[in-house]
């Protein structure tokens, strides 16, 4: 015993050290976006945000993607409860425009039960959004939000190349 | 000499174990966390120090 102490010191801060990472970084409630615009599925990894759970109140992150004006925009949202207890809340999106409210896209209560998901999924379609005149902002903030938690995905509407190509003089387009 | 070969394994799994561990979690834990974690990485190695020392490593 007295020829092993120091092996087991060391054992019992490996344990303790396994404790800490499982409390402290895996246990918790997270949550995944995906997005996805044409073919192209994007991941916004929860730990995308954690920026903001250490910076000063009012502070945000925003994620953008953008997407060719006319295309449907689907979001999958993903809240991974990884905790011993249930959890239910409120899930909304909505879509803003300048710091205005423009409508809802999701409002829906979620529980979930100890170490499981929850999964919402809904769409923007371009035809709720009114198409803007060029020159103006094109961009709409989609505002996720469920208990304290906050997330702002902004939405930059390109116009395919034929919109320009029919506003610019044929002797100035390169082929 | 075998029982050494074991721990020397079971020693080598433990730090690949943290290791795997920290790259996966570390980015999730608290700064108070990530203290104590400190600490006990230091802990972990200087006991094992200690004991391969005292078995006259």
């Amino acid at each position: 015993m007295r020829k092993n102490i120091f092996l087991y010191l060391a054992l019992a801060c490996f344990l303790a050290l396994i404790a800490i990472f499982f409390v402290d970084g895996y246990m918790g409630i997270y949550d995944t976006t995906y997005v996805t615009v044409g073919e192209q599925e994007q991941i916004i990894e929860p730990d995308y945000w954690l920026p903001q759970r250490d910076a000063p109140a009012g502070y945000e992150i925003d994620y953008y993607i953008s997407a060719e004006w006319g295309q449907n925009v689907s979001f999958r949202y993903e809240i991974d409860n990884r905790r011993f207890a249930s959890y239910s809340t409120l899930v909304q999106a909505s879509v803003w425009q300048e710091n205005e409210k423009l409508f809802d896209l999701f409002s829906e209560e979620k529980s979930i039960g100890p170490f499981d998901k929850a999964i919402a999924e809904w769409e923007l379609s371009a035809e709720e959004l009114e198409e803007p005149v060029a020159g103006t902002s094109n961009q709409y903030t989609i505002k996720i939000s469920w208990g304290e938690v906050t997330r702002r995905i902004v939405v930059d509407f390109y116009y395919p190349e034929e919109y320009y190509r029919d506003s610019v003089p044929p002797s100035l387009i390169i082929e | 000499m075998r029982t050494y070969i074991l721990y020397g394994f079971g020693v080598l799994l433990c730090i690949s174990g943290i290791g795997y561990l920290a790259v996966e979690y570390v980015k999730y834990l608290s700064e108070p966390g990530r203290l104590v974690c400190l600490f006990l990485i230091v802990g972990v190695l200087g006991f094992l120090g200690k004991y391969f020392e005292k078995i006259g490593w």
